[in-house]
């Protein structure tokens, strides 16, 4: 029974991240789309979501474990999963509440290192494993990314510079909808697959399957695509603002170079093998095809936010994913553990939702203004 | 964690210049494609309403090659999807 409580509440927090990653990620997606008005907000987002949708039936060749490589896969339990969880779904929310695009496989990756190092101390960490994974794709992909859509968008310009703007504004906005659809496509590839992982894991320590060769179940493929795709619907607004118009203001062209050449670029990852961050690829895009045409185009404080929260995403993460897993095991690890988890993070949200609700001033009665 | 100061293995720096090499080649040739196809599209509709000169044959070829070209990018991104 306490082996089932367990199972139920890693289940829904997975399917919670996976919520979290699609609504944190639609700007990825469509920011550029919406800002060149490739695409009206509402159908931009439902096109992202169907898309992430259909997605995650593309591929099945779940990892069956997380942060493999990273972290000692034969350490990884339960209990290490739900803080991760927790850890990774803070980083999320807290970067949508500041309006910056970050990594929500990093922030995963973060919380699970966390929770693995006050669990089983940094022997359980593969040093290479982090650096080859996780930083040195973190640093190449925007730099890639950046220097990929800066030419891309000089040789358009050089190519349509003479040409009517109204076909070739018409003819971007396509190519965008077309980009944009590929990005989504394969961010519900690969996201959604990553909390099919998770809880087949989680299945697997159950022993409700079998742990040699472990098939995904069909229920598990639906809930994952559907919690990411109603996530993608949900739009996180504040972060779509930041990439499509914060940064820079910028034209279809501009829109279609960031777009293609980060699905270039990350496709070319997946082809090879080697781990991109979509964030990371989409934000270098978009700050490449602005500073390309004019550097004062770009809003660098905006941009060196963006990377600050970049830094910050695996030590914030690691350090909830830590302190989750430290509150649990102080709680008696098993299922009281994570109980007493979900019980003070309703506390903190209810306190910080009561805090917003008396900041904000009540409005002027009629003919007082 | 001391394998953080570890050297990292040549197969990431291998994988990573191989990333660079095919994002970059497929990324801004992508660009230059539909660059040229949008501008193959415009010169034609530009010519087919009299409004340029030009030969209309050799604008529907460029739009031709060049849309293959981009079907065949795309085609290629979701066979690498399915089979990553």
């Amino acid at each position: 029974m306490s082996a089932d409580v367990l199972l139920v509440i890693v289940v829904v927090s997975a399917l919670a991240f996976d919520f979290t990653n699609g609504f944190h990620d639609t700007a990825n997606v469509v920011a550029t789309s919406i800002s060149t008005r490739a695409l009206p907000a509402k159908l931009a987002i439902l096109i992202a979501a169907v898309l992430n949708f259909v997605g995650a039936f593309l591929s099945l060749e779940v990892a069956a474990t997380i942060a493999s490589g990273i972290v000692d896969s034969g350490e990884i339990t339960l209990q290490i999963v739900f803080a991760g969880l927790v850890g990774a779904i803070f980083w999320n929310m807290l970067t949508w509440w500041l309006g910056l695009p970050s990594s929500s496989s990093h922030a995963l990756i973060g919380g699970v290192v966390g929770a693995m190092l006050i669990a089983n101390g940094p022997g359980a960490i593969i040093g290479e494993g982090l650096l080859g994974k996780v930083i040195v794709p973190a640093v190449a992909a925007p730099v890639l990314a950046f220097a990929v859509a800066g030419i891309s968008i000089l040789f358009i310009y050089r190519i349509v510079g003479r040409q009517r703007p109204g076909p070739v504004t018409r003819g971007f906005r396509l190519g965008q909808i077309a980009s944009g659809s590929l990005l989504a496509l394969a961010h519900g590839t690969n996201d959604a697959q990553k909390t099919m992982g998770i809880i087949t894991l989680a299945l697997v320590a159950h022993g409700s399957i079998g742990g040699t060769d472990p098939q995904v179940p069909f229920w598990v493929v639906i809930s994952s695509a559907s919690a990411i795709a109603l996530g993608t619907y949900s739009g996180g607004w504040r972060i779509i603002r930041t990439m499509g118009s914060k940064i820079i203001k910028m034209d279809a062209a501009q829109g279609f170079a960031a777009q293609g050449s980060g699905a270039a670029v990350i496709l070319a990852a997946t082809h090879v093998g080697f781990p991109l961050s979509t964030t990371h690829v989409i934000s270098g895009g978009v700050v490449g095809a602005g500073a390309a045409k004019r550097l004062s185009a770009v809003k660098w404080g905006v941009a060196g936010n963006m990377a600050i929260a970049w830094v910050l995403t695996i030590p914030a993460a690691g350090l909830t994913g830590g302190l989750a897993f430290e509150i649990s095991d102080l709680a008696g690890g098993g299922t009281r553990g994570p109980i007493v988890v979900l019980v003070l993070i309703a506390i903190l949200v209810a306190a910080f939702l009561r805090s917003q609700r008396v900041r904000t001033p009540p409005p002027l009665a009629e003919g007082t203004a | 964690m001391s394998a953080v100061a570890a050297p990292l293995a040549l197969s990431v720096w291998g994988e990573l210049l191989e990333v660079i090499l095919v994002g970059s080649i497929s990324g801004i040739g992508l660009a230059i494609a539909f660059a040229f196809l949008v501008r193959g599209a415009a010169q034609s509709s530009g010519i087919r309403h009299g409004e340029r000169e030009g030969s209309l044959v050799l604008n529907l070829a460029l739009v031709a090659a060049t849309g293959l070209i981009c079907v065949g990018a795309v085609v290629f991104a979701v066979y690498e999807m399915i089979n990553g």
